[in-house]
């Protein structure tokens, strides 16, 4: 049941893809941007070590990032484009198997 | 049905990037490598979230305390506290984060307290609803310095802890977000407005009467006035933050309070606070920098101490700090100057910190400082001590 409304959104996504060539920012668009993640890399850069020391991705978990993250959004007055991204790039950085991949 | 899920990915994302006009052949190549990767990101990401729609993280910090070399104090160990900070998540809208501060105080009793408790909504990319108890939105070291992990000496500076010049926590409601400008100038703001501070009137027998300034959010508005303020910063590049914030309401004596009865009918007065911040890092080094000032108007009409406070009451702190992290190794410096300025001239003071950190992690830290106090009444002793901190942030 879940699984066909994921797709349903994701058919949704594609026709307002097609539609707005990309103009549009909503959430469910981002994780099918390809260039979200080099984005996040770098507002990860600028932004997450201006109050504290950096958090390294690999501590949390995919799932325990995303409070977080939403938290840091709060502090550090984030745009939401910001946060999805900087959430991509935690969520890609802390995969142990893709590391694995990269350094093959 | 995959493949088909895949190639409409593919199409979409194509789209989007002919649409942003970023697609020379350099980052095609990039692209198409990323995008097998973000295949496997999705298939992550849509795990997590099937059997998690609501999420509960624990985050929080904890620090032991010592001290050596106080006159004022016995050598030992100081404090023992525990931060939890709850977060609970509901979709990618909804956020409520908590914060409660567990402490072994002098007489071996654990205190505990709210430091703080709010409710996000987020409304849209650029603005979210903060509703509750939060930590001063006036100034950095309230609300983005404080916990130990982060503040690079064991100590608050003079002015900036409990019975200083910076305000402390709030309830109320802030907007709070952020705006990009052009390129990677940006800016944030926090505006606020809340129940704001009171006037204690303090009493203790055989001392003169005083009126002190609460700022610490009690869950009343002890004193009926509301404040209305805020905060904006501004970055005109990453490495640079300038924050300018204040606020505006009047104060009164708030009632229900122990001694303030003495001070029955005392009329509101103005109230204001001026803050300005910054932040700078380069490389291994930081340097950041605040000024807080929160001014009681006079009132002429003041019935306290048969009208002995009637004048203006000015309560100011700052401080100016310099960490350096030596590259590559787990050692950092750090030192700090600043001063307070209240009405209460037993506690005007200047004061310098220097310390060294040893970093077991970037959230594990035990830090060593050595502070002198330089008391403005001469005839108040200085006092000069060492502090010792382990602190954890997690
Ligand atoms: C405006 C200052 C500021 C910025 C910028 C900032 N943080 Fe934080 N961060 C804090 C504060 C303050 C805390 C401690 C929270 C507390 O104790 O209430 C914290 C805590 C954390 C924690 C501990 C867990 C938690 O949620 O409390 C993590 C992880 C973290 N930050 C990661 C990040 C990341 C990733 C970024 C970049 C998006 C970031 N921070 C940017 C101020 C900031």
């Amino acid at each position: 049941m879940k699984l066909m409304n994921r797709n349903l959104i994701s058919n949704a996504a594609l026709m307002a893809a097609l539609f707005f060539g990309g103009a549009g920012s909503a959430a469910a668009q981002d994780a099918d941007d390809p260039m979200a993640f080099v984005r996040g890399a770098q507002s990860w850069a600028d932004n997450c070590a201006r109050c504290h020391n950096m958090r390294d991705p690999a501590e949390f978990r995919d799932d325990f990032w995303e409070p977080s993250v939403l938290h840091m959004r709060l502090r550090a007055g984030l745009t939401g484009q910001e946060t999805r991204d900087i959430l991509t790039f935690l969520q890609k950085a802390n995969d142990p198997a893709d590391n694995k991949g990269e350094n093959k | 049905m995959k493949k088909l899920h895949f190639i409409k990915l593919s199409l979409a994302a194509s789209v989007l990037a002919s649409g942003t006009a970023i697609a020379n052949e350099d980052t095609e190549s990039k692209i198409a490598n990323l995008e097998s990767q973000i295949a496997a990101l999705r298939e992550d990401v849509k795990s997590n979230n099937l059997d998690t729609l609501s999420k509960l993280h624990m985050a929080g910090y904890a620090n032991v305390d010592a001290i050596a070399g106080s006159d004022r104090q016995e050598d030992g160990f100081t404090a023992a506290r525990f931060a939890p900070i709850f977060h609970f998540q509901f979709s990618d809208r909804v956020l409520f984060e908590g914060e409660f501060e567990a402490e072994t105080d002098e007489n071996g009793e654990s205190e505990i307290a709210v430091e703080y408790a709010t409710i996000d909504l987020i409304l849209n990319d650029y603005m979210a609803l903060v509703a509750g108890k939060f930590l001063s939105p006036i100034g950095q070291f309230r609300q983005n310095v404080h916990p130990s992990w982060i503040n690079k000496l064991p100590t608050a500076p003079v002015g900036f802890g409990h019975g200083g010049a910076a305000p402390l926590s709030d309830l109320g409601v802030q907007l709070r977000g952020g705006i990009p400008l052009s390129g990677s100038m940006r800016a944030n703001y926090a505006l606020f407005t809340s129940n704001g501070p009171t006037l204690v009137v303090d009493a203790d027998p055989g001392e003169e009467v005083e009126i002190e300034l609460e700022t610490e959010a009690a869950a009343s508005n002890g004193d009926g006035n509301f404040v209305y303020g805020g905060r904006v910063g501004f970055l005109p590049v990453p490495a640079l933050e300038l924050g300018l914030s204040g606020a505006l309401g009047k104060i009164g004596v708030a009632e229900g309070h122990d001694v303030s009865d003495l001070a029955a009918g005392e009329p509101d007065r103005d109230y204001t606070v001026l803050g300005a911040d910054a932040v700078y890092n380069l490389d291994t080094l930081q340097l950041r920098g605040e000024f807080i000032q929160q001014t009681v108007g006079s009132e002429a009409n003041s019935a306290v101490a048969g009208g002995a406070v009637t004048e203006e009451l000015e309560y100011t702190a700052w401080y100016a700090q310099a960490a350096y992290r030596v590259p590559d190794t787990k050692w950092e410096g750090v030192v700090r100057i600043g001063d307070l300025d209240t009405p209460g001239a037993d506690a005007n003071r200047s004061q310098w910190s220097a310390g060294v950190n040893y970093l077991f992690a970037n959230h594990v830290i035990i830090k060593a400082a050595y502070t002198v106090d330089d008391y403005d009444d001469n005839a108040i002793d200085d006092d000069e001590r060492f502090n010792i901190q382990l602190a954890y942030g997690f």
